[in-house]
């Protein structure tokens, strides 16, 4: 079976679950649209399913909408890159995590150090100076610091 | 209306209001380009300093800067692929796809110039039809919005890129998402497993960063490439004004795509959304070769870029003559209106008149004044796309991290970010369509408010009136038009191989 395949029958069991929510719901207006909504969306799924599964070659993998293949590699790097800053911004906060984060990636993906740290300098201040000090608008401070009181 | 008019151009190029015309430009244009902040947000962060300026310079503000906001999402929206605010997202079909192969400046060049000449015609229409607005927009009912609402979604599902299936089940998917939370008429919850968060339902911001912005922040680091394959945006000025010349050249592709933005605009709440979707798909269904949209072909960012911006005069004159808000970012305007001591309403059409026709004109001369900074400004702003992923990519994410986190200030907003960031991936790579689901969520609440409206007030059978039935006649014709060309194809190709 083809990935997309895979992907299309987890939408279709979320649309089974919806459903069995939706029944669950004793008034009418709560759940009808919910319920239609979804059983047409299951059925929609049922028969792109029936077109997917059809025999047809395709080589698996990561696909770039132009259609080439991507490094799988390089891609579960940058899926982790991402996660890495959420963790990041969780654990320590935005003003921390953003300029590690800046920094680390250009640096390890090939440009000089000053320039990483400059971007990274550049990017706190800009963080700073936009959101914090003009739009009075407090940034995630971090669980670490939370903890430790500040 | 003529001395009102007289009086209002007098009003315009004071110098005192002009000055804060061009400051509402300059904010909106930055505010557009900004992944994250939208207008209505830009609008809100000046709400408070309405209450320190004289009413015309604060209200002149105010619609500068929400006429540039499209325009300036619209350059996120063609070189990244991140749309700067909703109707954007349409642009991103054909305009992204033009920067990939080098035609970024071109692609530029006719989003601007149609913005803000879409911009003019919205307010010529809105100053020829100020007393007819009142009597169009009180004879739609909720029944017939329902059905404007899902032609909106049938066409993006439809005519979008991918399949027919995978677009109305992406459309499907975002009218799911907009369901979390409280429903709205009887105030229980929906799919919030009992987490407090979801009550309020899943915020636009992250929906759209996630389904938009990480994704292609993903593949563009996967790739290591720039934003334009082969380092090559735009080949100078002379790219930019080969999409001017586009605009011209499709001069009755970018007039009826205003039109249609101009007469959905006035459409309350659902204006904006759904005209660039309807004009997307009426410039692919008369193109002589529909099968290049969402390839990256000019037409494709003609026609919802002219209408995005020819929503805002439309909005515009619905919130001032019947204080009803024509668009969000309307609504806080409105609220300018009202801590100014202005009730807008019937009243605003009479014995504010001047003011009224100073501010439509605020709306040209707003978007005439971003097209000509931004197109000056173009073939340095598409270099963005030539700069290394290395860099452009931790720099985005901030932006996008730190945007979805101010709109609520609750970290929640980035497992959401995450989520729909997840989401986007796996559409992109199996040729589910983002933007319909987009719309879907977008819109959800209001189809759902409309429904039971309709069904509440004329019945279950709301939809036997003239407006419903030519809206379900599209509906059905939006359905019909792939199978219909498909056959139309194959039995062209058959009579040629006999021949």
């Amino acid at each position: 079976m083809k990935p997309s395949s895979y992907f299309l029958i987890a939408i279709m069991v979320i649309m089974v679950v919806i459903i069995g929510l939706s029944l669950s719901m004793r008034e009418l207006e709560t759940k009808l649209l919910p319920l239609i909504i979804s059983g047409i969306v299951f059925s929609l799924g049922a028969i792109q399913l029936t077109k997917e599964v059809r025999p047809k070659t395709e080589a698996g993998g990561v696909r770039d909408p132009a259609g080439e293949r991507v490094d799988r590699r390089r891609f579960l790097l940058a899926v982790a890159w991402v996660f890495g800053l959420f963790f990041g911004i969780w654990l320590v906060g935005f003003l921390i995590a953003i300029p590690l984060f800046v920094a680390s990636y250009m640096k390890l993906n090939g440009i000089r150090w000053h320039m990483a740290i400059i971007w990274a300098v550049a990017s706190l201040v800009f963080l700073y100076g936009l959101f914090e000090f003009l739009l009075n608008v407090e940034l995630y401070r971090g669980l670490v610091p939370i903890w430790l009181g500040y | 209306m003529e001395q009102a008019l007289v009086q209002g151009l007098r009003s315009i190029f004071d110098p005192g209001i002009i000055g804060f015309v061009v400051l509402g430009v300059l904010l909106g244009i930055v505010i557009g380009v900004i992944p994250g902040i939208d207008g209505f947000q830009g609008l809100v962060l000046f709400l408070p300093f309405v209450f320190y300026l004289p009413k015309e310079q604060a209200l002149a503000c105010m619609v500068g800067l929400s006429s540039a906001c499209l325009t300036g999402g619209a350059i996120t929206a063609v070189l990244l692929g991140i749309p700067g605010d909703v109707p954007n997202a349409a642009t991103i079909m054909d305009g992204y796809a033009m920067t990939r192969k080098g035609e970024g400046g071109r692609a530029l060049g006719a989003a601007l110039v149609s913005s803000g000449l879409a911009g003019i015609v919205a307010v010529i229409f809105a100053l020829a039809m100020m007393g007819l607005v009142r009597p169009i927009v009180t004879s739609i009912t909720s029944g017939d919005l329902v059905f404007l609402i899902l032609l909106g979604i049938a066409f993006i599902g439809v005519l979008g890129k991918g399949s027919m299936v995978k677009g109305l089940i992406s459309g499907g998917l975002g009218l799911l998402v907009s369901f979390i939370g409280l429903q709205i008429s009887t105030g229980i919850p929906r799919f919030t497993f009992g987490i407090t968060y979801l009550f309020e339902g899943v915020d636009l911001v992250p929906v759209g960063l996630g389904l938009f912005a990480i994704p292609e922040m993903i593949m563009l680091a996967t790739t290591g490439s720039t934003v334009a394959i082969g380092g090559v945006a735009i080949k100078g000025m002379k790219d930019v004004w080969r999409g001017v010349r586009d605009v011209f050249r499709h001069w009755w592709l970018f007039l009826r795509s205003a039109v249609i933005g101009y007469v959905v605009g006035i459409i309350p709440a659902v204006g904006a959304g759904t005209s660039v979707w309807v004009a997307y798909g009426q410039a692919k269904a008369s193109s002589k070769h529909p099968e290049k949209f969402g390839t990256g072909t000019v037409e494709g960012v003609i026609a919802p870029q002219s209408a995005a911006n020819g929503v805002d005069a439309g909005a515009l004159l619905t919130t001032l003559s019947l204080g009803i808000p024509g668009s969000a970012m309307m609504a806080v305007i409105l609220g300018g209106f009202l801590i100014l001591g202005l009730q807008p309403g019937p009243a605003m059409l009479n014995e504010q008149l001047n003011l009224s026709v100073m501010l439509i004109l605020v709306v040209g001369i707003g978007n005439v004044l971003t097209t000509i900074l931004a197109l000056f400004a173009a073939p340095y702003i598409a270099r963005v796309s030539t700069v290394a992923a290395a860099i452009l990519v931790p720099l985005i994410l901030v932006l996008v991290f730190a945007g979805t986190f101010v709109s609520r200030q609750h970290f929640n907003d980035l497992v959401m970010l995450l989520i729909f960031g997840a989401l986007g991936l796996g559409m992109r790579s199996y040729g589910y369509n983002p933007q319909a689901l987009f719309l879907g969520f977008m819109l959800g609440g209001l189809f759902e408010h409309y429904f039971f409206l309709a069904v509440k007030t004329a019945g279950p059978l709301f939809f036997l009136r003239p407006v419903s039935l030519v809206l379900i006649f599209l509906l059905v014709a939006t359905f019909s038009f792939g199978p219909i060309r498909n056959m139309v194809v194959r039995r062209s190709r058959k009579g040629a191989e006999q021949a």
